[in-house]
């Protein structure tokens, strides 16, 4: 079978006919191509589920005198994040721009983004991950330059300047195992089973440079300063994205990473010190903040920072815990962000000074960023909570007590949520005036977030069955 | 496995509110108390003809390791689940009337039926991997409630600062649950309470009692609980009889012997009983009718943790029974007075019942059960805590305590007692919903009849019979008549006393809890600010290195300018330094 090839196939179909077709027809067009994306990738998910085949390659001949092929692996991690990238997608694309402003340019991206996320996630070899690597760095620029809006062109010079630094240490890192694994070859799985007789120095250097570039992306104290700028700027559809999926892509890096090169292994201690501190920095700078979108940017990079201890951990809890964390905290912080901007939309502001009263005019998106706290703060029955047990039984098991102090950043987070809660969408005493009336372009997808949130949160062995 | 069907009924009625059309939504209400009656039903079955068992549900697994659902019939259990499911059919019936907007109804019962189903599922939960989700769904439920008026900018903060505090006991039973599980592999209630003491389960334990202090509105967490007020009333009486705070005390009665063995009662005792000085201080100088009971429900709370930490079953559990009926009776009369009264809140300018004499009877009834007068079953909590005092300045305290007790609630019904004998409010009152006055009245023969409890209980739970022998009644009704008669010569007879000055704020030492959380928050938000500054310092070392580029780029610009003869010297320049290098270094 050749599900990943197809799904990627069907999202560029999508954005040609997106970019060919009529403006009028960019909507219907993109959200068709993404739900036959998102269906292929149940069917796929069916697929697996019911045969339990872990590790399953599906390959396609690129370049073949270098070895290089379009090579993709269906398992546990690249399933799971799939479905998310599909999920978050169609929903940005249905609820992401109300009005269709620049609607061509905006589906388009999405699906490549979405597209461009699903082959990293799968790709089975670190070539075929650094081109959708890159091609994603790209398309959430565009998101921030061409169709964000306040200083934009600023915080999207700042997101590339770090996203280069990233692309060049992973780049950098990515040559250094080619040459000095003994058997030269990008694939993942030789590589994980060759790596050992990578010179112990030589292994330090590409742990460290790819750490710091995964590290950016994540983003993880302290590279994290392009973050707040980039996600509060971008558009709704393009905070979406970056927060739900291109953070992944860092926390993915650093799980293959550990993974692959044994020497990380040593250095979990370490990368444990990074997350409490990032968890903790992160919760401490979201109070500050009264752009509702750079709060949720920080709750983001906390969670982030949770993901993080996951992979530390790296036990089967701690990895099935960080990939339930991707797939949770990355439908979330979407549907944190889908409320924001349609807030934003209605209102004309996402500050919390500035706004009263939301819930008055504006329930679904009230109640939908109530919901997000909820699955942010990892309430039972969301998935997150899955996520922190998962990750945090890991971490434990580990590190013993020291692993469980990230989690506590959540009361800070909650804190500060529930405050902006109190502050902006209820206490309807003086509401603020509307600017532009609901369209209700995101219910759909607010619904199916919400939908997806509550289902992997009653019913984790759809994932965790899997492995 | 047939304990979980007690939840159907209650969870059905929540999503038949949610999805329900706008036109049908008074059937929201009815749909809901048949649901509770139902429940009721059920849990009598279970309560009666469910042997002692438990049951695991695998939810799933990682690792080859199992999570499972426990749920369980215990006889403890059992009782709990039967005061939740006998009081929320009442709530539910109350609120019919309660709610003059119809248009409410539907979040209301919406909303109430996923609390009631939060607790029916926390009493029969019988592993920590059940209780979180019982634990953290009563936690946002009630947060969803307390702000059901939300437009209300009170009623908003309150339930902010109830889930702010909620969450920090949500998080610390969420690490208790991961240290237990790596432990020993297992969430059981039944095998962790059998363990030996040992540094990883005393840890977890004191993550636990945190988590029962916040829940159960313990000092330091106390003070959400007198703001949560700003609910409606129903959830008021809900949340304060059988549900979310009972639900931290229910837990240490659980644990009680093995929080015995690792040492943490004490911590539990000192706690309670700060807690219920509290509430009794607060009590005895309030004015708000809702507020007295609410503060009477810290000192109740903290009374339930002093017998925990007396390591006094029996205390703690006829408590904890008699309370739910007295409390919850007394709530539904405050919110019937309310009403009557066109939502007075000031106990100076209500007048007693708006002139329906059931609610005031009913109300005496209350008063005079938790006042600890004998026949009632007030009376029996009093006995059992003041019987299992072991030492004299336990005793003391509790004398005291029973003392400030008769007094505040004595003031509570001899104040509007008084207005109404002068007339003070000359409106006309509003005739009194069936809907709300028939729970009153149930609940009040269920106050007279749960007296009879003192001989079932002891022989189902399964725990010696206590005696409370003849000195402690007549001393309970000493300090009855004292608090009681100290509180009619005051108030009714109209010798009032004001208390102001530092006594008042010692008196009002609530406000002292808040102002130490003000001081908290502030710390926090100043240590937020070195975070925000040194975030922007951060920003400013990268952008350093942003300049710094810029600079070069602007040096180096210079030496591409397109003058040839500058590119000349540079050639020439670049030789006699290639040369040198060669001559010097081969």
């Amino acid at each position: 079978m050749i599900f990943f090839p197809a799904i990627i196939l069907v999202l560029f179909l999508g954005i040609l006919s997106v970019l060919l077709l009529d403006k009028r027809f960019s909507r219907p067009a993109a959200t068709l191509f993404s739900a036959i994306a998102l269906a292929i990738i149940i069917i796929m998910f069916v697929y697996y589920l019911s045969g339990r085949t872990a590790n399953y390659s599906e390959t396609v001949q690129y370049i073949s005198a270098f070895g290089i092929s379009l090579q993709f692996f269906a398992n546990g991690f690249s399933v799971p994040l799939s479905l998310l990238a599909g999920i978050v997608g169609l929903a940005a694309i249905i609820g992401g721009n109300p009005l269709q402003e620049k609607g061509k340019v905006a589906n388009s991206l999405v699906l490549l983004f979405e597209a461009t996320a699903i082959g990293l996630f799968a790709s089975g070899n670190l070539f075929l991950f650094f081109i959708f690597w890159d091609i994603g760095v790209i398309a959430a620029f565009f998101m921030i330059s061409y169709l964000g809006d306040g200083n934009h062109l600023n915080s999207a010079k700042i997101y590339l300047l770090y996203s280069l630094l990233a692309s060049a240490l992973l780049l950098f890192g990515i040559l250094m195992i080619y040459f000095y694994t003994p058997i030269r070859s990008f694939s993942i799985s030789i590589i994980e089973a060759n790596a050992q007789m990578i010179p112990l120095g030589v292994q330090e250097v590409i742990f460290v440079s790819l750490l710091i570039a995964f590290m950016i992306k994540m983003p993880v104290f302290p590279f994290h300063s392009w973050m707040q700028s980039a996600y509060s700027d971008a558009s709704t559809q393009g905070s979406m994205l970056i927060a739900g999926l291109l953070s992944k892509f860092g926390a993915y890096g650093i799980l293959l990473l550990f993974l692959m090169l044994p020497v990380a292994r040593t250095y979990a201690p370490y990368i444990l010190i990074i997350a409490i501190a990032s968890a903790f920095y992160a919760a401490l700078n979201g109070i500050r903040k009264d752009d509702l979108k750079r709060m949720a940017a920080f709750t983001s990079m906390a969670e982030s920072a949770v993901i993080l201890t996951g992979i530390a951990a790296f036990s089967i809890f701690g990895l099935d815990g960080a990939v339930y964390g991707m797939l949770a905290f990355g439908l979330g912080i979407a549907l944190l962000f889908l409320s924001i901007g349609s807030i934003e939309f209605m209102f004309g502001s996402k500050h919390m000074s500035i706004l009263n009263g939301v819930v008055k005019e504006a329930a679904s998106s009230a109640y939908s960023f109530l919901f997000g706290v909820f699955a942010a703060t990892g309430v039972p029955i969301t998935a997150a909570f899955i996520a922190d047990l998962l990750i945090f039984i890991g971490a434990d098991k580990s590190f013993g007590v020291l692993g469980l102090i990230p989690l506590f950043s959540i009361i800070i987070v909650g804190a500060y949520l529930y405050y902006a809660i109190n502050k902006s969408f209820f206490d309807t005493e003086s509401s603020v005036e509307i600017v532009r009336y609901e369209t209700g372009h995101w219910n759909p997808s607010y619904a199916l977030l919400i939908f997806s949130i509550l289902a992997l949160g009653i019913v984790p062995s759809l994932i965790l069955g899997f492995r | 496995m047939f304990e979980l069907i007690v939840l159907a009924p209650t969870l059905i009625a929540a999503l038949f509110c949610i999805v329900v059309v706008d036109k049908k939504v008074r059937l929201t209400g009815y749909v809901s108390i048949l649901a509770s009656l139902l429940t009721f039903a059920i849990a009598v079955y279970l309560f009666f003809y469910m042997p002692s068992s438990s049951t695991n549900i695998s939810w799933f697994s990682v690792a080859g390791h199992l999570f499972s659902i426990s749920i369980t019939s215990d006889h403890i259990n059992m009782m709990l689940l039967m005061l939740v499911a006998f009081i929320s059919p009442l709530i539910m019936i109350y609120s019919m009337g309660f709610f003059d907007d119809i248009k409410e109804h539907r979040r209301f019962y919406a909303e109430m039926n996923l609390f009631a189903a939060s607790m029916l599922f926390f009493a029969i939960s019988a592993n920590f991997i059940a209780l979180i989700i019982a634990w953290e769904g009563l936690g946002i439920t009630s947060y969803l409630l307390i702000g059901f008026w939300y437009h209300k900018k009170d009623a908003a903060t309150a339930a902010r600062e109830s889930i702010s505090i909620i969450i920090i006991g949500d998080v610390a039973m969420l690490a208790a649950l991961i240290m237990l599980l790596n432990a020993y592999g297992t969430t059981s209630f039944a095998y962790i309470s059998a363990q030996p003491a040992g540094y990883q389960i005393y840890l977890a334990f004191a993550l636990v009692v945190l988590a029962i202090f916040t829940k159960s509105a313990q000092f330091p967490f106390s003070g959400w609980l007198p703001k949560a007020m700003e609910g409606p009333t129903p959830v008021s009486a809900f949340l304060h009889s059988s549900t979310m705070v009972k639900a931290g005390v229910f837990l240490a009665i659980i644990f009680m012997p093995l929080l015995f063995r690792l040492g943490l009662l004490p911590l539990v005792f000192v706690i309670g009983a700060v807690t219920a000085a509290i509430g009794v201080l607060n009590a005895m100088s309030g004015s708000h009718i809702k507020r007295i009971l609410a503060y009477s429900t810290l000192e109740d709370l903290g009374l339930m943790l002093v017998a925990v930490g007396l390591n006094s079953v029996i205390a703690a559990v006829l408590l904890f029974i008699t309370q739910t009926f007295y409390k919850a009776l007394l709530f539904l009369d405050a919110g019937s007075i309310m009403k009557a009264n066109n939502e007075e809140s000031n106990i100076f300018k209500l007048r007693e019942s708006g002139g329906n004499k059931l609610v005031f009877w009913t109300a005496v009834i209350g008063v005079l059960s938790i006042a600890g007068v004998f026949p009632l079953s007030g009376f029996l909590g009093k006995m059992g805590l003041e019987v299992s005092a072991t030492n004299i300045y336990t005793y003391i305290f509790l004398v005291l305590v029973e003392l400030g007790t008769s007094f505040y609630i004595f003031r509570w019904i001899f104040i509007p007692m008084r207005n109404s004998e002068r007339g003070k409010i000359a409106e006309s009152p509003s005739n009194m919903p069936a809907s709300m006055v028939v729970p009153q009245v149930v609940l009040a023969f269920a106050v007279v009849a749960a007296t009879a409890l003192y001989f079932f209980v002891p022989g189902y739970l399964g725990i010696s019979n206590v005696s409370f022998g003849y000195i402690a009644p007549v001393v309970e009704t000493v300090l009855v008549i004292t608090g009681g008669g100290t509180a009619y010569y005051l108030y009714k007879k109209g010798h009032k006393v004001r208390i102001n000055g530092g006594l008042f704020t010692v008196v009002h030492s609530i406000d002292l809890i808040n102002a130490f959380y003000i001081l908290l928050s502030k710390f926090v938000l100043l240590v937020s600010k070195v975070a925000e500054l040194f975030d922007y310092l951060i920003y400013i070392i990268f952008a350093l290195f942003g300049f710094v580029t810029v600079f070069l780029g602007r040096k180096m610009r210079n030496i591409v300018s397109g003058n040839l003869n500058l590119y000349t010297a540079w050639i020439v320049i670049g030789m006699v330094i290639l040369i040198i290098a060669m001559v010097f270094v081969l």
